[in-house]
């Protein structure tokens, strides 16, 4: 993969910096205790791997070590967006 | 086997690559060859008389040199040990040994070139058609096809011997890619604006076609070869311009990222922009016996005779679509070659056509609408003929004409590949009979040749333009006036350039003969390209697959255009609607070494560990770090723990600082128990699990402060847990600060009966049992160094952790064993801790436990705490818990003598296997083999009896909950 990723702190750097931390979808919404085998397994175990749009967490372990939200097409691998996760709680 | 020297060359030339006071010995197989510094392989052999240098793939057929560029697969060899090394492009070395490949017993007699007589035989798609039965023949004949066919063997003893390929990462403003005139001017262009140039070139010399032909005599009033030569130097000697040469880009990936092979291994050249000033390649004809030595292109010539100054032959017959054949034997003249005649496809004598007229003038023998039919002779030519064209085809009126060379140029197929490789659109232009850039990108932007412009005057302009739009996109003050002035003057040159282009492409007459060869590499025929068609393929991508044209070394270099232009002439479509192949990379053959590197595998090493290494340790390489093994033997440094006193380097451990307003709530979430009640100067045993409930880690905890905590990780997981809670910390919003301070502490644990008084010596912090209790931790001195001690005991002895700045590492080390002398203090490595804690039964996450392990499986319920509230896994543990354990780990003894190694099976009475052996030691107390077992439940209970299958044997072993050594803990609290 070549590509370059907008880090929030540091700003564009080679895709070998940084580490892929899995997408974030209605899937990927934290369940804890109180909720059903059902919905804890989807949890664990699901993915939309969506062909087109996705919004996945991102780190940036070569540099700043922290973790960040990008947009990324998961067919054109271009990245529309990066964001500070503080951002994605506001939105 | 014999002694060659070099033939009498030319006379010198200003553009020759050769120093001819310097001589070079080479061994070509048996023989001895002496060249000139500044040869090529190819040239060298060349000099002195080869003219045979491989065989064909599939019919053995011999060839000799055709592209002399490095885009076609005659030339490849085996050098110092290396297959399919491009002879062409290769500069010669004191002692190089180069061999041929695929030919046995020799080049001049090869066997297998018998094949080439049962064509008949071997129809296109051969392999479909006739080995697919009976079955068991395929393994047969599929090991016969492997040994006849293909290219060079890699010998496994060279393969040690290669050099190790290094990767550079690089990034630049603007690459430009290919040093002709084009990419030349652009770079000088760029540069002068103010923006930084990496320029790389497949040549050792800038200069590209200009360095060994006269395509144009004169470049704006001077000699073409002066201008280039002073547009070179002022490109080298520019602050702003990084020159690469010998250097092959490779392929062009996303976000404009360029891969160039180099002799010293691979660069990533990462660039704002890329000027593709690629060129374009000469390409052969078809006509029988295309494939003859001495059938070659024009270019390839022109760089013989003019960068190694070779006269190519006695006597040439050139066969040409357009005004490169000119060109050719104009230089053929030059080298005192006698050119028989010019066989021109186009109909017409162009009297306004210089070079033309010239070599009429000469006495050459020029042919207008004429076409070479066939080259004679059975290795090296002999003679051709040339037949008239009408109605596209050529007619039985010919003409024979004896030579030892025939030059031939089928028109120019663009190096267009990181073109194509990006997002710029190629169309067909009809009047140049070539595939051009239509569309434009700010990204990459074409420039020279590769627009199918070929003419340097031309390139110029097209490679300032570009060189100054870039410099503009990418924010420097251009004036307008500058960029359309160029964009003016380039128009003008255009237009009189198109004015007179006149390409016409050679008839394709699939009649003339089946050994009109269309891919050199993978020996297809005119006749099998047509045949495909009839079958069915039409599609040039299946048909692609289905021939196999395009698909060997050059990957269409030499193919693809008369490829296209047969499945236009067969199916009527136009060469547009034909399309072409998909240009993937590696554009040029390209290592494997190169593309692996050299190994990445980084060890750290910790602040002692020259001390280890002056008291002769075991080093062995583990969880990223190089740590000892042993001092001697194990098992003595274990029972000096147990009886005196040991000391081991723990430096390797994982430490965090965890402080911030949130720190104990951070820390209640990621482990599965409590932390915020932890009170300060106290340590606790953590457990870490994902959401599903499965370990994934242990440490310790020790809260220092009310709002500040020092945790120890696992040597190799210490990189995931910080990641892991700065998710969390990211997701949950939580206010902490994690640091990551493994390399800064260095950390020896001093245990055994006499850790005590050993460290008593050496600190005024008061170590009796009662005021220094079992898990807690305090600050001090130790030997003047500042030090924090933390009580607890992986090894099962009373101890201490001393973890201390990483600059006091080796001192305190050297106190430490000082202090220790009077009691027998012995210094221990992992192996000695490992049987320790095994004995213990403290496991070590990831040897004892895996993906699927619960903390219910180690039978550590104790440290899940469902009431604290929501934590991570507390939903996969709810659901572990219901269900109940399944597998459990549980501690073994032998009864017999065998030792288990890790991960033998446990078995069933009727020998199935039900359970694993995750740690196995023989114990220097018990006398026996014990360890770890992760078994079904039912059998994993206090004085259960399991069957261990060590080296197909099944043993007797008992099952016990309970750690072997001290299982109450009672040494640990003394």
């Amino acid at each position: 993969m070549a590509l370059l990723i907008e880090c929030p702190n540091c700003g564009s750097r080679d895709v070998h910096e940084f580490r892929h931390g899995g997408e974030i979808s209605d899937l990927s919404e934290r369940k804890g205790i109180s909720d059903s085998d059902l919905e804890l397994t989807k949890y664990f175990y699901f993915a939309r791997n969506n062909a087109g749009d996705s919004k996945e967490w991102w780190y940036h372990s070569f540099g700043c070590r922290q973790w960040f939200v990008a947009y990324r097409n998961t067919v054109s691998d271009q990245i529309r967006e990066t964001e500070w996760p503080e951002k994605r709680l506001d939105s | 086997m014999g002694r060659y020297s070099q033939l009498p060359r030319l006379v010198p030339s200003s553009r020759e690559l050769i120093s001819r006071n310097k001589m070079v010995e080479l061994k070509f197989g048996r023989h001895t060859v002496e060249a000139f510094e500044g040869d090529t392989i190819a040239s060298a052999l060349y000099g002195a008389g080869f003219r045979i240098f491989s065989r064909g793939f599939k019919y053995h057929r011999a060839r000799g040199l055709l592209c002399v560029s490095g885009n076609c697969p005659n030339c490849l060899m085996k050098v110092d040990g290396i297959p399919n090394v491009r002879a062409c492009l290769t500069r010669i070395e004191q002692g190089m040994k180069v061999e041929h490949q695929n030919a046995w017993p020799t080049l001049n007699r090869d066997l297998f070139s018998l094949i080439d007589r049962l064509d008949w035989a071997l129809p296109i798609g051969f392999y479909y058609k006739t080995m697919h039965r009976p079955r068991a023949l395929w393994s047969i004949s599929s090991a016969l096809i492997r040994r006849v066919a293909g290219l060079g063997r890699l010998d496994s003893i060279a393969s040690e011997s290669l050099p190790i390929e290094y990767h550079r990462f690089q990034q630049t403003n603007v690459a430009v890619v290919g040093g002709g005139p084009a990419g030349l001017s652009a770079a000088l262009a760029a540069a002068n604006s103010g923006v930084d140039v990496t320029l790389v070139d497949e040549q050792s010399t800038l200069g590209g076609h200009l360095r060994f032909e006269n395509r144009m005599r004169t470049l704006g009033g001077e000699e073409s070869r002066n201008v280039i030569s002073a547009l070179s130097a002022k490109v080298e000697a520019h602050e702003r311009v990084q020159v690469i040469l010998d250097a092959t880009v490779i392929g062009r990936y996303e976000d404009n990222l360029l891969g160039i092979s180099t002799p010293g291994g691979l660069i990533h050249l990462r660039a704002q922009s890329i000027i593709a000033a690629t060129g374009s390649l000469e390409v052969p004809l078809t006509f029988e016996r295309n494939d003859l030595a001495g059938v070659m292109l024009g270019t390839g010539i022109q760089r013989l005779i003019n960068l190694y100054r070779l006269k190519p032959g006695q006597t040439a017959l050139v066969a040409t679509t357009n005004d490169q054949g000119y060109y050719t034997a104009l230089d053929l003249l030059e080298a005192g070659v006698r050119v028989a005649a010019i066989a021109d496809t186009r109909p017409e004598f162009r009297s306004d056509f210089d070079a033309a007229v010239t070599l009429k003038g000469n006495g050459v023998l020029v042919l207008p609408g004429h076409a070479i039919v066939r080259a004679e002779g059975t290795r090296t030519v002999i003679g051709g003929v040339v037949a008239a064209i009408e109605a596209d085809m050529p007619t039985t009126k010919e003409r024979q004409f004896d030579c030892d060379l025939i030059a031939m140029s089928g028109g120019f197929q663009p190096a267009n590949y990181i073109l194509r490789q990006s997002d710029v659109g190629i169309g067909f232009d009809s009047e140049f009979d070539e595939p051009v850039p239509i569309s434009s990108s700010t990204a990459i932007r074409p420039a020279g040749d590769v627009t199918g412009f070929h003419n340097p005057h031309v390139a110029t302009l097209q490679g300032r333009l570009a060189g100054l739009s870039v410099a503009k996109t990418l924010g420097m003050q251009v004036p307008v006036d500058t960029i359309s002035q160029v964009e003016v003057e380039l128009r003008n040159a255009e237009t009189t350039y198109r004015d007179k282009v006149q390409v016409r492409p050679a008839p394709i007459d699939s009649e003339a003969g089946v050994k009109q060869f269309v891919c050199f590499c993978e020996d297809v025929t005119l006749k099998d390209v047509v045949q495909g068609v009839g079958e069915g393929f039409a599609d040039i991508q299946t048909l692609k697959r289905y021939s196999t044209t395009t698909m060997g070394p050059c990957q269409g270099k030499m193919c693809h255009k008369r490829f296209v232009e047969i499945v236009s002439d067969q199916t009527g479509m136009s060469p547009d609607e034909v399309g072409s192949t998909t240009a993937r990379p590696p554009i040029q053959p390209v290592t494997l070494g190169t593309l692996a590197g050299p190994g990445h595998m980084a060890w750290r090493r910790t602040p002692i560990h020259n001390r280890h290494l002056i008291a002769g340790a075991k080093i062995i390489e583990t969880g990223g770090w190089q740590r000892p093994h042993s001092y001697g033997d194990p098992h003595d440094e274990a029972k000096a723990v147990r009886e005196r006193v040991g000391i081991i380097d723990v430096s390797t451990l994982g430490k965090l600082d965890v402080r911030g307003l949130d720190a104990g709530q951070l820390l209640d979430f990621v482990y599965t128990h409590r932390f915020s009640d932890l009170r300060p100067g106290r340590v606790r045993y953590g457990l870490m699990t994902g959401d599903n409930g499965t370990i994934m880690d242990d440490g310790t905890v020790a809260r220092l402060t009310d709002d500040r905590y020092y945790i120890t990780t696992s040597t190799a997981n210490v990189e995931t847990v910080e990641q892991w809670f700065k998710w969390w910390m990211a997701d949950r919003q939580i206010c902490a600060h994690v640091t990551n301070i493994t390399a800064g502490y260095c950390a020896i644990n001093v245990a055994g009966p006499d850790a005590r008084a050993t460290l008593a010596k050496l600190t005024d912090v008061e170590l009796e049992p009662k005021k220094f209790r079992y898990m807690q931790v305090k600050s001090g001195q130790v030997g003047g160094i500042p030090a924090m001690l933390l009580r607890i005991g992986f090894v099962g002895e009373s101890g201490w952790e001393i973890h201390v700045p990483s600059e006091y590492g080796e001192e305190i080390w050297n106190a430490l064993l000082t202090a220790g002398e009077e009691f027998g203090i012995t210094p221990f490595g992992v192996e000695a801790q490992r049987i320790l804690r095994l004995e213990k039964m403290h496991i070590i996450p990831s040897q004892d436990t895996d993906i699927l392990t619960t903390p219910f499986d180690i039978s550590a319920d104790w440290a899940v705490k469902f009431d604290k509230g929501d934590f991570v896994g507390s939903g996969g543990l709810r659901i572990a818990k219901e269900r109940g354990v399944r597998d459990i780990l549980v501690g073994f003894k032998m009864r017999g003598s065998a030792v288990p190694n890790d991960g033998d099976a446990v078995v069933s009475e009727s020998g199935l296997p039900i359970g694993r052996i995750t740690s196995a030691r023989l114990s220097p107390t018990m006398g026996t083999g014990f360890g770890y077992a992760r078994v079904p439940v039912e059998v994993g209970v206090e004085g259960g009896v399991i069957h261990i299958r060590v080296n197909g044997i099944n043993h007797l072993a008992d099952v016990t909950l309970r750690p072997f050594y001290d299982p109450d803990g009672v040494r640990l609290r003394e």
